[in-house]
Order: structure tokens, then C-alpha cells, then sequence
């Protein structure tokens, strides 16, 4: 393997009104996987005890905004679907992360002087599927 | 880059005041030519190019726009201000990209005494124009 850059990345957002690829106009793409610890900590310990639980983890992509309102549908808040990513493109054996996901909609904060961006951030909704191209 | 510079002569050029001001359309690319009369505008690319942070060949560049006057302080910044009508917050028409923005950012002004004892006075500014496909 070698090192890449992120030009060649591929977001894909299937959601029940078909596909959005952010391919075109994404910037950055952020997915924090979590998990939730339990404390089993009990008796004679001297020392904290935990347990892993449930994985989790939430997933924010920002694009340069285009001006339309064609994610306004896709990527409202609630909205169910399954988040695709690929950080290193397409090609063969490239890896390929998926996750069904819930939209918690979008953010927008115009500036004056810069170029307006949106993040569109989700919520891991089930199991992500770690594959290949 | 051609589509630039040429978007910018074509939008100085289109400004009846500035041109009346000139006598003509006395706009120069990078230096005005031998003995060319004064008063005259010149364009120059001065940094920058493409951002690389998002798939759509953005392109965020300065120019260098300033007026040369042998008469007066006051002749170059009167130009220069029509220049600046001309240019600030301008659509600015380049083939092939639309113009995200084209703004004025820093004033300039000095002069010059050339070796026969004429002051040249000159007045400008800085426009950081964004471009993308």
C-alpha cells in the first residue's frame, strides 16, 4: 500500500429516494466510530474493570454548497438510509465502509467573504460493513 | 491564465466612464506599451491559482489592477476608483468557469520620477477573484 491523497475519495448517501453522490462537491468527510464501555468494576478490584458494549459512531461530510435545494429532501434531519464511504477511491481492493445511518440533518454557516459549505452529519444506525472494491 | 486575463480586459473595457476617463481603452496587460500615453491602466497577475481543497478546479487568484497618470495623484486614484466600479463585487464573466467572487481587497499608491523629471503618479488596488468549474 502506499500513501494517498483524497481527491479520489467516494461518498455515497442511499436514502429512499435513490442516491446522492457527493463525489463532485465534498471537502472533508469525518466518521468517529465509538463504543460504549461498561463498568464491571465490583468486589476486591483495585482497579477499574470495564467491558465493551455497543459500537457506535457518527459520520459529518462537508461540500461546497451549490446553491440548489436538491439535499434539502435527501439529507434532512430523520431521514434513514445507508452511508457509503471510500476514502481511497474506487479501484480494486480499495477499501469500501458502509453503515445504515440516520440524517441528523445539515449545517450551514454562511460567511461573508468565503465560500459557503454545508456538513451533513449522520448517526451509525446498525452494524458498519467493512469491504473492498 | 488567457480566460482570466481576458475577463478582466473585457470588463474594464465595458466601463464607458473608465474609458472616457482614459481617452480610449488604454488597458494594458503586465506593462503598457513604449511611449503609450498617459493616462492608462495595467493588469497583472500577482499570485495564487488553484485551491485543491474540493473536486471543481477552483481557482483563487490576485491581480494587480492600477492606474498611471503624469498629471495628478488625484487623476490615478479617480481612475482607480472606476476601475474599482468596474471590478468590485463584480459577475465577472470567464469562459468556461462561473466567478464566485471578484472583490477589491488592498489600495496602492505611489510615485515614480522618470529621468527627464515627470512624476508618474499611481494608484491601484489588489482584487482577489475566485473562479470555479
Amino acid at each position: 500500500m502506499a500513501e494517498y491523497v483524497g481527491k479520489e475519495g467516494k461518498y455515497t448517501w442511499v436514502w429512499s429516494g435513490g442516491t446522492v453522490d457527493f463525489s463532485g462537491d465534498w471537502r472533508s468527510f469525518n466518521y468517529a466510530p465509538t463504543i460504549d464501555v461498561l463498568d464491571a468494576t465490583a468486589g476486591s478490584d483495585a482497579a477499574k474493570v470495564k467491558i465493551a458494549s455497543f459500537k457506535d459512531g457518527t459520520m459529518s461530510l462537508t461540500l461546497v454548497d451549490q446553491g440548489g435545494t436538491a439535499l434539502d429532501a435527501a439529507c434532512a434531519e430523520g431521514v434513514g438510509g445507508t452511508l457509503f464511504w471510500s476514502p481511497a477511491g474506487t479501484a480494486t481492493n480499495s477499501p469500501k465502509y458502509s453503515a445504515p445511518a440516520l440524517c441528523h440533518g445539515q449545517t450551514i454557516n454562511p460567511q461573508y467573504n468565503q465560500v459557503v459549505e454545508r456538513q451533513i452529519n449522520w448517526e451509525q444506525n446498525g452494524a458498519r460493513v467493512d469491504s473492498k472494491w | 491564465m488567457n480566460e482570466l486575463n481576458a475577463a478582466i480586459l473585457s470588463q474594464l473595457s465595458g466601463g464607458t466612464a473608465l474609458i472616457s476617463a482614459l481617452g480610449g481603452t488604454a488597458i494594458y496587460h503586465l506593462q503598457a506599451p513604449d511611449k503609450a500615453v498617459y493616462p492608462y491602466v495595467v493588469y497583472s497577475w500577482q499570485g495564487g491559482g488553484m485551491t485543491n481543497d474540493n473536486p471543481h478546479d477552483d481557482s483563487e487568484t490576485v491581480h494587480f489592477i492600477r492606474a498611471y497618470s503624469a498629471t495628478s495623484a488625484k487623476e490615478a486614484n479617480t481612475i482607480d476608483a472606476l476601475v474599482s466600479a468596474r471590478l468590485h463585487k463584480a459577475a465577472l464573466s470567464v469562459t468556461g468557469y462561473t466567478t464566485v467572487m471578484c472583490w477589491r481587497e488592498d489600495d496602492y499608491e505611489t510615485v515614480e520620477t522618470t529621468s527627464s523629471g515627470v512624476k508618474i503618479y499611481t494608484a491601484g488596488g489588489i482584487y482577489r477573484i475566485r473562479i470555479t468549474k
